[in-house]
């Protein structure tokens, strides 16, 4: 059976096209997901993609944790499916709770967009099995407020436990703590990220296709987990 | 240099204990983050 990976769409998202399209490439079956749903399509993972959610009115994903389909989603979180933010969706993630710190405004104060290197540093959460400890990746990063912040306990722990999946190399873009670029929960299935991997799975739109490998092991953690067969 | 927003919520009738809590949970939920705000809340009749 074919993969069901819901993609939500808030109003002012806007990279949500290019998730579903990351996740046919891999073979998967994209879901729509609509902010108002209160069901969740017997979906199997879900993608909080790239945007400005109700405008990034208040904070950037303060609003998007009240709509109908967040209430679901937490449950699921919870629950343990796997879910992957990015961008925007990382920030929805950080006011949802569902992961610790918040991302802030870029410490230069300015909108960034360039293709970011990244190390990869966790290859045991859902939707990292596939890199390679130490792995060099390039994807795309564009935000204005990207600057992940927490307190010193939090940000120890985080690395105490292997729950930084990705750090900023050569240079940090937006000030983030300890050139964190995302992470993980403390069970492996949430994952928030600030780049995107989305856009860079294919040559003709991306720098490179680095970022396959985060639906690729998306899909090998549900069969593995016996959620979708293979 | 201190930085920070304000809201003014009118609220109808007295101020009482049920309204504040519902004021603090407003306060905390939605118009600030406690991860990078804190926040006080202020009444005036």
């Amino acid at each position: 059976m074919t993969a069901r990976v819901g993609v939500v769409t808030f109003p002012g998202s806007l990279d949500d096209k290019d998730a579903a399209r990351a996740i046919r490439v891999v073979g998967g079956l994209a879901v729509p997901l609509w902010h108002a749903d209160s069901d969740l399509h017997s979906v199997d993972a879900i993608v909080l993609p790239g945007g400005f959610s109700y405008g990034d009115y208040l904070r950037c994903g303060a609003i998007a944790k009240f709509a109908p389909v967040m209430e679901k989603i937490v449950d699921a979180a919870n629950g343990g499916m796997p879910i992957l933010g990015i961008c925007n969706g990382f920030q929805v993630l950080t006011e949802s709770q569902l992961l610790p710190g918040a991302l802030t405004r870029n410490d230069h104060l300015h909108f960034i967009c360039r293709d970011q290197k990244l190390r990869i540093e966790n290859n045991t959460s859902m939707w990292t099995g596939d890199f390679e400890i130490g792995q060099e990746i390039l994807i795309p990063l564009k935000n204005g407020e990207g600057g992940y912040v927490a307190d010193e306990k939090t940000l120890d722990q985080l690395e105490a436990e292997g729950r930084v999946i990705a750090r900023y190399l050569d240079l940090n873009p937006n000030g983030s703590r300890r050139d964190i670029a995302g992470i993980t929960n403390a069970r492996g299935n949430v994952v928030g990220i600030m780049p995107h991997p989305e856009h860079a799975v294919e040559t003709l739109t991306g720098p490179t296709t680095d970022g396959l490998a985060f639906f690729t092991s998306l899909l090998k953690s549900l069969v593995n987990d016996g959620a979708v067969s293979a | 240099v201190r930085q920070g927003k304000q809201f003014i919520l009118s609220i109808d009738g007295e101020v009482d204990a049920a309204k504040r809590a519902e004021i603090e949970k407003i306060a905390e939920t939605l118009l600030s983050n406690p991860v990078i705000e804190d926040f006080t809340i202020e009444i005036h009749p």
